[in-house]
């Protein structure tokens, strides 16, 4: 500290003792408290901000988001399962069949062959309605002395339709010759798939084969539609379903909702461990630190 | 200084007794059963196997057995689960494997860790610094197994469009299977030295000898390897010992996906099937190793750093 | 410094050359075939074993008085003929049938594996799969002072070995098959340190099989070769059986077959997606066990209601579980214990007996969940405990219970995730309401699943006891009657739907990928799975 001196001429006055008030410093800034100095210090380092800035927006994403997104997260739906993130999608409105009656012709004459791989392929093979996420109706003729048929599904067929098999998997297997009919539910994206059926005696499976495409649209069973939808919803409308901005899981739960939930464990997880961590760490070494030098 | 290693000693066997009882207790108070096999056994076949196994005695004379056995005769018994082999054949035929494993990866790890950490702080804040600390911050945080899966896939890619195995996707043997595997294993422990390295070297740079250095006019070349690394690494080799163990014992996830027959592997899996001679003979056995490692590393630092005196 | 590390370098390539070099590429040598286990066989003592994969090895290095075919029909083994009536069993061992070591299997083989294994000093745990021959239970369980010698098998010379059984066992020829019937050679066995060493390594091991096993190094490889001194050895076309990895990791193991290392690799629902993109047919094969809910039927569980089980039958949609829960195909719903693939009197056990599938009905529901509520005087039912695996599959299907239970009944319920020997334990103890189990037969006839719910099965791990159901079990137990047995397993599954003791889940089916080249491997639901021993490369 230096002291200016301006003055140049001096008088008696000057030189008389200085009262005791006088002689007290002047703080130049106002008094800061430790934590206030802590958060001075802490403005400055741009990472530190940064990083609380995310604390922050974790923390209100957790506990305040669950009051804004109103979703309950346990909430599944099988029939959207592991959807991609998206504001909003378009479904058909279809009649929801829950029948999973078995489709048969008992009329025709069931009289399975034995090693016969020359029988032939269903003559028609066709998809029965519109084929929807929630399932594709498949029909087929019966074919003389088959006593099963192999149903495979692909997503991509070849150039080479011999290898329309390599390409597959069986979906369905049929153990008798007179069903005539299956509606495939697994799994099912609103995409193209090409359906092969090859008809089998009891030891070996046919070389000929039939194969369909369809063009799977995505829909909604007329009653969820009509708990989703505000108005009167119709079978062969479209609708605009709920929304999952972040999509859904694998049971149809919606990912927003449970990232908020499962965000508010970890975060709780993240305070409580490192302040047991720091109790016992700083119990443990100041102990030991007091002990050795003591 | 023989007085210091021999209280040492002391200490670490004392240390490995307890760790010993506290496995034996933990372990017994753990839920299940290991006699439980999916498949239910009678009461009398159950009676049969206690008795195999010596589970019918009380837990303190068990105890007793298992103490004498392994502290005297160095016997730990015969596994439950893989049934002719005996724990001792076990930790011997695999953790070499886990050790071969381990110091490949340290040693790419501290080779690794040296050079970006010294290349960070050359160019400290600008690009290479910036891109090798992004990706130190990915390697920290990313567990090594995200790596490795993602890796396994993209060597499926690579052998397929060169038609050769360039990198295997999975096996041991052979030197060319143990290269994917150790390069995943040291992704955490590399970064982490980068990072070690660096802070480091920045620390060395401001200090006196460097400046007389720079004064006495010597070459940056030169200063930079003979005075400013050799002085930075110190703090590595303190973390080494520790990090080495870690590695050894730390791989079985690694050892899971790469097929690879370490020790890791089967630790875990005596955890998981209360497999109770594996767990008590690998628990002690890397508990004793990490507890020489951690004493070995103490009086090495010794040794290394003058300015240390252990008889402290 | 570098001198340090170019020593460690070099130690390192010392060890990597020491350690055998070996890269198999799968399907090139011919008549290789090249896979991975997900584990090493825990235990080879064909004695002991309980598992799939010492099942596997077993089931290509041994053999026991009876085979299967292709098809998984009995056809003689070690034994060319044999007799077989109510209470005592002849079989006539064939004199070509030779050791690995070129001295033929005899009877006393036979007699010397079977004593050792109900020796309750052996403490096998399949023991109880010999409790068909006379005294076999009894020296097991030490009761009336019997001796392993006194057990109810001679050889009357060393190619005829007589069997007399405690109770009919009409399924005796299967048994015959079964790993634990597999012969073991005094001599042999007692030079291996006393029978202490005996499977511990491959020199440990002789073989009677298809194969021999040449080459295992533990948790790493095994490498099993044509058996020069296998009686039929003219009808194996495959040379060596290849195991370059124990792997657990289905994503790993995938890679591998990508990569072409391995010939065939079983599919997880990730995989199966990733298979799709990477065009591979997928195959699928019903492995013959299935998955079911077992309710806990103690008096203090809430689950002893029959209506409340009835009312969880009627939300629980299999088929929507099996397509859109488990998301692999190849699983089938379930409606009944005994799976599709069991040989009834002529067809199919199924066919002759038939099962409708139960219907979803959810009012109905209601109205059952209201009246078990009446009965057990409750006015709110508490939280039912579900007890599961720690893994994901399981998991996510207790989830789906969960919220079906939530939506349809108001019913909370709490997931029990426990590690497998915890859960185990727990299953044994009682401490659940609700578990997901599964069952894999022992044998092929009804009868490895019916016996399960006996009240004195100690795989009834929900305590089920109903005098009528043991009533019946003891009808098939006590004939070797084809018509009598299987009408009475036919009433076992009657009653066994009736009460709700279980909720069948699934028949398990199976998704794998096989290189093409490879023919004729056999997929078996009894016994060594997959089976090589008729398998040849294109």
């Amino acid at each position: 500290m230096s002291v200016e001196t301006t003055k140049t001429q001096f008088s008696p006055s000057d030189f008389t003792a200085a009262s005791r008030k006088d002689s007290l410093q002047q703080l130049s800034r106002p008094s800061l408290s430790y934590w206030e100095d802590v958060w001075i210090r802490f403005k400055k380092n741009r990472q530190a901000t940064v990083s609380l800035c995310v604390v922050v927006f974790l923390l209100a994403f957790s506990f305040l988001g669950p009051f804004i997104w109103i979703v309950e997260p346990s909430q599944q739906n099988l029939n959207r399962i592991s959807e991609g993130p998206s504001l909003g999608r378009m479904a058909l409105v279809v009649d929801e069949s829950s029948d999973e009656q078995t489709i048969e012709d008992p009329s025709f004459l069931y009289l399975p062959e034995h090693d016969n791989p020359n029988i032939g392929a269903p003559e028609k093979f066709e998809i029965i309605g519109t084929p929807s996420t929630l399932g594709v109706e498949i029909h087929w003729t019966p074919v003389e002395g088959a006593a099963g048929y192999l149903i495979y599904r692909s997503e991509k067929v070849s150039e080479n339709l011999e290898a329309i098999s390599d390409n597959g998997v069986v979906i369905k297997e049929i153990t008798s010759g007179n069903e005539i009919g299956f509606v495939d539910r697994f799994d099912i994206q609103p995409r193209n798939y090409w359906y092969a059926i090859v008809a089998k005696s009891i030891d070996t499976t046919s070389t000929q084969y039939k194969i369909v495409s369809a063009k799977v649209v995505r829909a909604i069973g007329i009653e969820a539609a009509q708990t989703e939808s505000k108005n009167l919803v119709k079978v062969g409308e479209m609708i605009k379903m709920s929304v999952h901005p972040l999509g859904t899981d694998y049971l149809g739960r919606d990912m927003l909702a449970r990232l908020m939930y499962g965000g508010r464990i970890s975060l709780i997880i993240g305070i409580f461990v490192p302040l047991i961590y720091i109790l016992f760490g700083t119990l443990y070494g100041g102990l030991s630190g007091y002990l050795v030098d003591a | 200084m023989l007085s210091f290693i021999f209280r040492r000693m002391v200490s670490a066997v004392v240390t490995i007794l307890a760790l010993a009882t506290l496995i034996f207790f933990a372990m017994h108070a753990a839920p299940g059963d290991p006699l439980l096999e999916s498949k239910a056994s009678s009461p009398e076949i159950r009676a049969n196997l206690l008795k195999h196994y010596g589970l019918d005695k009380p837990l303190i004379v068990q105890y007793g057995l298992f103490m004498s056995n392994v502290f005297l005769k160095w016997d730990f018994g015969i596994s439950y689960s893989q049934k002719n082999r005996r724990v001792n054949d076990i930790i011997r035929d695999h953790f070499p494997v886990s050790a071969i494993l381990g110091l490949l990866a340290i040693v790419m790890a501290t080779v690794g860790g040296i050079l970006f950490g010294a290349l960070t702080a050359l160019f400290r804040n600008r690009l290479p610094d910036r891109v090798i600390m992004m990706l130190v911050i990915f390697g920290i945080s990313v567990p090594n197994f995200v790596f490795a899966a993602w890796g396994q896939y993209w060597f499926t890619v690579l052998n397929a469009w060169a038609g050769w195995t360039v990198i295997p996707v999975a096996g041991w043997g052979t030197f060319h299977e143990m290269i994917a595997p150790a390069v995943f294993l040291e992704v955490g422990t590399l970064a982490y030295l980068t990072r070690l390295m660096r802070s480091s070297m920045l620390e060395v740079v401001t200090t006196d000898y460097i400046r007389t250095a720079k004064a006495k006019g010597l070459s940056p070349l030169r200063i930079f390897f003979s005075h400013q690394l050799r002085n930075a690494i110190l703090p590595i080799i303190t973390t080494l010992g520790v990090a080495l163990a870690a590695i050894t014992t730390g791989g079985f996830v690694i050892e899971n996906l790469f097929a690879i027959p370490g020790l890791g592997r089967y630790f875990v899996q005596a955890v998981q099937q209360l497999d109770y001679t594996v767990i008590m003979g690998t628990g002690v056995f890397y508990g004793a190793y990490l507890i020489i490692m951690v004493q070995i590393v103490d009086v090495i630092y010794g040794f290394v750093d003058p300015r240390i005196r252990v008889s402290k | 410094m570098n001198g340090f590390l170019s020593k460690l370098t070099i130690l390192l390539f010392v060890v990597a050359a020491v350690v055998p070099a070996q890269s198999a590429t799968a399907g090139n040598s011919k008549n290789t075939v090249t896979m991975s286990l997900t584990g090493e066989p825990p235990d080879l003592n064909s004695m002991r074993a309980t598992d799939t994969q010492s099942g596997f090895v077993l089931g290509h290095i041994m053999q026991g008085l009876t085979s299967r075919d292709k098809t998984g029909k009995i056809v003689p083994g070690v034994a060319e003929s044999w007799k077989l009536d109510a209470t005592t069993a002849t079989f006539k061992l064939r004199k070509n049938a030779k050791w690995s070591d070129g001295k033929p299997v005899t009877a006393h083989d036979f007699v010397f594996a079977w004593q050792t294994v109900v020796d309750p000093a052996t403490a096998s745990q399949y023991a109880f799969i010999l409790y068909p021959i006379k005294n076999a239970e009894a020296i097991n369980t030490n009761k009336d002072g019997k001796k392993a010698s006194d057990l109810g098998v001679k050889a009357v010379d060393d190619y005829t070995l007589e069997v007399a059984f405690d109770k009919p066992c009409a399924y005796f020829l299967s048994l015959a098959a079964f790993s634990t019937y597999y012969p073991v050679r005094k001599d042999f066995y007692l030079a291996q340190d006393g029978g202490k060493k005996f499977a511990a390594d491959a020199k440990n091991l002789i073989f009677n099989g298809p194969f021999k096993l040449d080459v295992w190094e533990h948790g790493s490889k095994m490498k099993m070769t044509k058996n020069e001194f296998y009686w039929n050895k003219e009808t194996i076309k495959m040379d060596v059986i290849d195991i370059p990895y124990f792997i657990i990791d289905a994503k790993a193991r995938y890679n591998l077959y990508k990569d072409k290392k391995i010939d065939m690799v079983g599919l997880d629902s990730e995989t199966f997606k990733e298979s799709i993109k990477d065009s591979f047919k997928a195959n699928r094969f019903a492995d013959g066990s299935v998955f079911y809910l077992e309710f806990n039927h103690r008096p203090e569980r809430v689950t002893r209601n029959i209506k409340l089980r009835e009312a969880i039958r009627s939300i629980y949609n299999a088929k929507e579980v099996v397509d859109k829960v488990i998301a692999l195909p190849g699983n089938e719903p379930a409606y009944t214990l005994f799976p599709k693939w069991l040989r009834g009197v002529g067809r199919s056990f199924r066919q002759e007996y038939p099962v409708k599938s139960h219907k979803v009905d959810f009012t109905q529901a209601k109205k059952l969940l209201e009246e078990a509520k009446k009965e057990l005087g409750l006015t709110q039912l508490p939280p039912i405990w579900f007890l599961v695996d720690d893994g994901a599959a399981p998991k996510r299907q207790a989830e789906y219970v969960q919220g079906q239970l939530k939506k349809h009944l108001g019913l909370d319920m709490n997931i029990d995730i426990q590690t497998f020997k915890q859960r185990l334990s727990k299953m044994s103890s009682g401490d659940f309401d609700i578990v997901a189990a599964g069952w894999g037969p022992d044998y092929d006839d009804p009868m490895t699943f019916a016996d399960l719910f006996t009240s004195w099965n100690e795989n009834n791990r929900g305590k089920y006891a109903n005098p009528e159901y043991d009533k019946v079990i003891n009808e098939a137990m006590t004939t070797i009657d084809a018509k009598k047995r299987m009408d009475a397993m036919g009433k076992a599954q009657d009653i066994l739907i009736r009460d709700v003791v279980i909720l069948p889940q699934y028949e398990r089916g199976i998704v794998y990928l096989q290189n093409q080249k490879l023919k004729g491997v056999v997929r078996s639901v009894v016994g060594a799975d997959p089976n090589f021993i008729f398998a040849s490369v294109e």
